[in-house]
């Protein structure tokens, strides 16, 4: 009923709507009192971080940085900012590692710079010793920042660039620098594994490189050394000298002319520091690396809502509450998301979107986790890592429902089905903590034991195993059930008093800077840095490769459930409606509907169901039906299989509504009765999909409608979802094997 | 008038060296092989690859670049002539042009010196030159030539030779007295037969003491007492001088041609007036509000000047004209073709460096006076490599771009030699070298009144576009367009009178134009980055922002600068401040100056332009 002529363009201004993800999140209302009240105080402790990396970044102090220019070598972050490509952003990680961390010693940053930045195009891991903090030694949070920069680079494949100038191991805290499997030596065998994997390790060596500090340039694959600074040796002068008694200059040792004209330890003989840096650069140049994208680009927008309404809509209170499709409108392209799963499980909020033009699924804590909404987390994450696009949890969450009823509801299994699925998600996974970090919720929300490729926290955030508030409680109740078994009384000034320390303990520990200082995290940002921070590690991300399909382990989560709470609900409700309203409370956009005169309209041949023009005429959109049509149930026994065939560009005048109905019941004169599941969007919507768009995207959701369906008749699924060219049409076929006869599986009809 | 020489035979030249470069040089060429007429080139290092060099049939290389090493060298150039037969030498302007010894040396080896004989040099040429007349770097050259150290700063002084023979010849000269009387009875009677305003200096004077300027008669005693006294004070002598001043003058010359068989005639006056440094900028012919009985008047006595000295071949009589009175007096003799003879050429059909090729070979001159008419009026703007901003500093470079095509394209077919002409001896990718004048062309335009002329230039000048190096275009485009000269109301102070419109003042950048520089400099880098990053895989990279994001503080880099306009020292430091969507780069700028130790705060916000 449309005609050619003015179907085109119909056509494509449709299309482009349709495509386009819809905008979420609303303007803030900057004059409301909370939100005034939470913008002033996430200010606050916004400027507070900003104070401290401001001192920090000055590194060991004026005298020492003074002693070390005047030695006409730069400072560490001098030589970074050098060392990057003019303009590159450099997404410096755990500025706070260190932080009063080691009582009076102040080791700001941990003594050493790492972070990732561009250097001639490549996005590089750059780790630079400050030799102004404790003559650039390496004390235990020095290891380890030194450790998680290669980490990342492994996970990330991004060449290490190590700018070298330290004294080596911290020697009074030898035992915590030294024997350790992710200790001090534990650098080399990352530098030798990671040059295995084929990336690139240079070194670049501006001051001493002693004894184990030796292996850094040696086990690089190319390295530079700057004339009169740079010294590499086993052992120093003052060991030489008690050893054999040998007296020689550092210089004579291990200098520059030694290492690149006699022991050929390094490649590159730079003069100064500069001219090492230009050096460093050309080696990059060279090291042929070429970022290959394994997910699709879109153009990039940027949000519609000013990012420093962030601090007004979260605020540094965790007891407010905020949406955070909020936040996520702040922080995403065009503040674009595609909603999965909208009404069900609504604490936790899940959907599709993009930053900088990747794809970014990203699940959000909008409350404490029930069973529905770790159900729909764990579904979520299975899409996002068979589609491989990168997931993105924005955590804010005090951990699972307890009680009662929760258990009751297995809680613990549900839970455990998110948790599995985040760790066994293959896709890089990236989180931000922007508000409470408690307890299970943190597994489920990919805390740092779920290996997210990188880890921020806003500064209003908090980590602890639960709140104060409830430890502290927890322990009151022991102590007094304690007291009580000694016969004892409890009073109230005594619990308090008992209490104080430990919540002054929590508030302490829970701190993002406790949390930092500590690396338990890559950095505590600005909020309204949190699009600009997630877009560079996302784009970090993308210079490595991950499997799409990975194995679950023993949780087919999600798939069983919807099936199987349609069938349940068959049984329950006589009647169509009845079951679609209860669908419809429970937040399901797919209902079943009953279709007549269904086997009038089916093309049977042989063991193939033909369904392509069923949709064509019922004008319902596309409709896969797997059912009891007298035909099919007649030739369907036990080992048999068959195929279901439908097309998901059908040309007809509606268009090809992409949807799938599994049948069950009904067997008998009244004729067949069927469940039609017609996806996410409402009907009227489905006039003008494109040809060609392919149902694969829509048919990923559905495998656990299909499955639940056919387990109900106790079929199996052997295939699904073989795209082929039939006919010149992609299509789309389901081939179904029966493990028994379907009249037997069938159950009564209740009509 | 000085009795006609004995004539040769007529001589046909079929060989001539030029011993010049540039502009004219190409010009001399363009005229003889119209005629059939071979050429020889000379070169110097510095002009290997020149037009001229390529134009000619022979080029030979006589030395190093600075013109005393080469251009100036008699011997070499001699040596050459003898060598590749030359016939002839036409020496241009400048260098040798006016050089008595060399036309002398010509003479002794037998080889025709296109241009005036020795004598007619030595009367009335280089001697007079005062030093400031001469371009920058021509300087040091001519300074060996100039004895008189009182010549070398003042203008519009005659040699006392070439007064007296002027005089002789009945040709206006500016009147005087230099006498011994010096009572003021006896100098109030010389000071009525000058003419007021009268200048009284010190004989003994220089530098402006004891200098005074009667207007009319009743300031003369005062003015002469005052001047004394000071002049007793400064020279311990009071001996006065007098002289006509003239306040506003104009430059007016005339070409003039004589051959060697007793013929001279007059090609009508150029106005040069409008110069700066002493030097010319535009001229035009005829001079404009001159009436044909002044014109009559002024060439005829142009002429008596050119046959007084025995003159041949082509020179230009230059005369200081009050424009009130319309008085002219004779200035100097230049004994030589002039930069700018093309306007001449113009109005009267000619071409004169054809007709310098016949006198030298002893043909009469091709036209006599009642055949010469003045047709039109022409202009003639220089266009120089040259700082119009620093005082007119030459700045010599590389003209990365030159193209004129404009000009054709403008005026059609009616392109040629009674148009628009444009004379230049450097092409595009040319240097416009430090060692020689730094003119890159002549601009020359025709038009039937001095209206169309004009309007021509103006449109010609638009049309001229040369980059890589400063030029005078623009300050030329100025001059043509201003309502005084578009009236004709010149004189030798044109451009210090009218130096707010010809010279607008540099308006000086305030230093927040400089911090936005300095922004556009590192926006610059950032759109690099994301044009590189567009032609790769990973074309919307938040790594190419070139916002140089840093978590939680700002990347700083400075920046050291001089401005040039007041040449002040900054440091100035940008500050990325972090901004949350990556399209504003917001920079804040920290200028300090050195000198006053002072810092300056800017915040800048600028759009990236990212996609």
């Amino acid at each position: 009923f449309v005609t050619e002529s003015y179907r085109i363009p119909v056509r494509r201004c449709l299309h482009q709507q349709f495509d386009r993800a819809p905008i979420i999140g609303s303007a803030a209302e900057v004059n409301d009192e909370t939100y005034k009240d939470n913008h002033k105080k996430m200010e606050q402790v916004v400027k507070e971080l900003r104070t401290a990396v401001a001192k920090i970044t000055l590194g060991g102090g004026a005298k020492a940085v003074e002693r070390h220019l005047s030695k006409g070598k730069m400072l560490a972050r001098q030589r970074i900012d050098a060392l990057l490509d003019p303009g590159s952003p450099f997404l410096e990680l755990s500025q706070l590692a260190g932080f009063k961390l080691y009582g009076d010693e102040e080791v700001p940053a941990g003594g050493i710079v790492t972070g990732i930045g561009r250097i001639c195009g490549t996005e590089c891991m750059v780790v630079a010793n400050d030799a102004t903090v404790k003559g650039g030694t390496y004390y235990p949070v020095t290891v380890k920042k030194h450790l998680r920069a290669q980490e990342i680079a492994e996970e990330n494949r991004l060449p290490c660039v190590y700018l070298v100038d330290s004294g080596g191991a911290n020697l009074p805290r030898q035992a915590e620098v030294f024997p350790d499997k992710l200790h001090f030596g534990r650098i080399f065998f990352n530098q030798a594994n990671m040059s295995a994997k084929g990336i690139a390790q240079i070194a670049v060596v501006m001051g001493s490189c002693t004894a184990g500090g030796a292996y850094v340039p040696s086990m690089a694959d190319e390295s530079v050394i700057v004339r009169k600074e740079g010294t590499i040796f086993l052992g120093g002068p003052p060991l030489v000298k008690a050893a054999t008694g040998e007296e020689i200059s550092a210089e004579e040792l291990g200098g520059a002319d030694l290492h690149c004209g006699t022991s050929g330890v390094t490649d590159h003989y730079a003069v100064d520091d500069e001219h090492a840096i230009f050096l460093t650069r050309r080696i990059v140049e060279n090291l042929n690396v070429r970022k290959r994208l394994n997910v699709t680009l879109r153009d990039v927008e940027e949000p519609l809502y000013p990012a420093d309404e962030l601090y007004g809509i979260v605020g540094t209170s965790l007891s407010r509450t905020f949406d955070v499709r909020e936040v996520i409108a702040r922080i995403v392209d065009g503040s674009r998301f595609v909603e999965f799963k909208q009404r069900y499980g609504d604490t936790l909020v899940t959907g599709f979107s993009r930053l900088y033009g990747y794809p970014l699924g990203i699940i959000g804590n909008n409350g404490v986790l029930f069973s529905e909404s770790a159900q729909k987390g764990a579904h979520f994450i299975q899409l996002c890592a068979k589609r491989g696009i990168p997931l993105l949890f924005l955590q804010n969450i005090t951990g699972f429902m307890v009680g009662r009823d929760a258990e009751a509801g297995g809680i613990a299994k549900h839970g455990a089905k998110m948790v599995t699925a985040v760790a066994c998600a293959q896709v890089p996974k990236l989180t931000m903590i922007i508000g409470g970090s408690y307890g299970a919720g943190n597994y489920g929300m990919c805390g740092r034991s779920y290996s997210p490729r990188f880890m921020w926290m806003w500064p209003n955030a908090k980590i602890s195993v639960m709140g104060g508030e409830q430890a502290a409680n927890v322990l009151a109740q022991v102590k007094r059930d304690q007291l009580s078994r000694e016969g004892k009384e409890f009073s109230e000034q005594e619990e308090a008093k008992f209490k104080a320390p430990i919540l002054a303990r929590y508030e302490a520990e829970g701190s993002p800077y406790y949390a930092s200082a500590r690396l338990w995290d890559d950095g505590v940002i600005d909020p309204a840095d949190s699009r600009k921070v997630l877009g560079l590690g996302l784009s970090a991300v993308m210079n490595s490769a991950w499997d799409e399909l990975p194995n679950f382990g023993n949780a087919e989560l999600f798939a069983l459930t919807y099936g199987a709470l349609v069938a349940q609900m068959v049984k329950d409700h006589e009647n169509v409606d009845d079951v679609n309203r209860q669908l419809e409370r429970m937040g399901y956009n797919i209902g079943i509907r009953l279709i007549e005169d269904f086997s009038a309209r089916q093309n049977l041949t042989g063991r193939c169901v033909d369904l392509r023009d069923t949709a064509d005429k019922l004008k319902t959109g596309f409709q896969m039906y797997l059912g009891c049509t007298p035909a099919l149930s007649n030739w369907s026994s036990a080992g048999d299989e068959f195929s279901l065939i439908f097309d998901p560009s059908s040309s007809s005048a509606l268009g090809s509504g992409v949807g799938v109905s599994s049948v069950t019941g009904g067997q008998g004169n009244a004729g067949p009765w069927s469940l039609s599941a017609s996806g996410a969007l409402p009907m009227t919507e489905f006039v003008e999909l494109p040809p060609n768009l392919g149902n694969l995207k829509f048919c990923n959701m559905l495998p656990g409608v299909i499955r639940g369906a056919c387990e109900m008749v106790q079929l199996d699924v052997t295939s699904w979802i073989v795209q082929d060219q039939l006919k010149g049409d992609p299509v789309t076929e389901l081939r179904v094997k029966f493990n028994r006869r379907l009249e037997d599986a069938i159950p009564a009809g209740e009509d | 008038a000085a009795p006609a020489k004995a004539a040769e035979p007529v001589k046909r030249l079929e060989k001539i060296l030029i011993a010049n470069r540039g502009e004219i040089a190409c010009r001399v060429m363009q005229t003889a092989k119209r005629m059939g007429i071979k050429t020889v080139a000379v070169y110097s290092d510095a002009d290997r690859d020149s037009m001229h060099v390529q134009m000619a049939d022979e080029a030979f290389h006589i030395g190093p670049p600075p013109a005393l090493q080469s251009y100036l060298r008699q011997n070499s150039i001699l040596d050459v002539a003898k060598r590749s037969g030359a016939q002839a030498i036409h020496p241009g302007y400048g260098f040798l042009s006016e050089n008595a010894t060399f036309a002398d040396l010509c003479q002794q080896e037998g080889i025709v010196f296109i241009g005036p004989p020795p004598s007619a040099i030595r009367d009335m040429g280089i001697k007079s030159l005062p030093l400031s007349k001469v371009s920058g770097h021509f300087k040091d050259v001519w300074a060996d030539f100039i004895s008189d150290p009182q010549m070398r700063e003042t203008p519009f002084e005659i040699s006392s030779k070439a007064k007296a023979i002027m005089i002789a010849a009945n040709v206006p000269v500016v009147p005087g007295y230099h006498g011994d009387g010096q009572s003021l009875e006896e100098l109030r009677l010389e000071a009525d037969k000058i003419g007021f305003p009268v200048m009284i200096k010190a004989v003994l004077g220089g530098g402006g003491k004891g200098m005074r300027i009667a207007k009319t008669g009743d300031d003369f005693d005062e003015a002469v007492e005052s001047a004394r006294r000071e002049a007793k004070q400064a020279f311990n002598d009071d001996a006065l001088l007098l002289e006509r001043y003239v306040q506003r003058p104009r430059h007016v010359e005339v070409q003039v041609f004589a051959d060697a068989h007793g013929n001279a005639v007059y090609l009508f006056e150029r106005d040069c007036s409008v110069q700066r440094r002493h030097q010319k900028v535009i001229e035009e012919a005829p001079g404009p509000g001159l009436t044909p009985e002044d014109r009559k008047a002024i060439g005829e006595a142009a002429v008596r000047a050119a046959l007084a000295v025995g003159y041949r071949g082509a020179g230009t009589v230059e005369f200081i004209m009050i424009p009130e009175t319309r008085e002219f007096f004779f200035m100097e003799m230049n004994t030589r073709l002039q930069v700018e003879h093309p306007v001449s050429e113009m109005i009267t059909g000619t071409d004169l460096v054809e007709w310098q090729i016949r006198v030298a070979g002893n043909e009469t001159l091709p036209l006599a006076q009642e055949d010469i008419k003045l047709n039109g009026h022409a202009f003639e703007a220089r266009i120089y490599a040259e700082d119009t901003d620093a005082n007119f500093m030459p700045a010599p470079g590389k003209l990365e771009h030159l193209d004129v095509s404009g000009i054709a394209r403008l005026f059609g077919g009616d392109v040629g030699p009674n148009s628009v002409r444009v004379e230049t001896g450097v092409r595009e990718k040319d240097e416009v070298s430090i060692y020689y004048d730094p003119m890159i062309a002549k601009l020359v335009t025709w038009g039937p009144d001095r209206q169309t002329a004009l309007a021509k230039l103006t449109q010609s000048l638009a049309e001229f576009h040369v980059a890589g190096l400063p030029t005078n275009v623009n300050f030329l485009l100025r001059l043509a367009k201003h309502e005084a000269f578009k009236a004709g109301d010149v004189s030798t102070y044109f451009i210090d009178e009218h130096k707010d419109d010809v010279l607008p003042a540099k308006p000086t950048a305030p230093l927040t134009a400089v911090v936005k520089g300095v922004v556009g400099i590192f926006l610059r880098v950032a759109a690099e980055e994301v044009e590189k990053s567009r032609r790769s895989e990973d074309k919307f990279s938040p790594w190419a922002a070139g916002d140089s994001f840093r978590s939680c503080h700002a990347m700083k880099k400075s920046l050291k600068l001089r401005l040039r306009d007041t040449g002040s020292h900054h440091i100035i430091i940008v500050s990325y401040l972090n901004c949350a969507y990556s399209q504003i780069a917001k920079f804040r700028v920290s200028s300090l100056i050195e000198r006053k130790k002072t810092f300056e705060e800017h915040e800048v916000s600028e759009k990236l332009i990212l996609r």
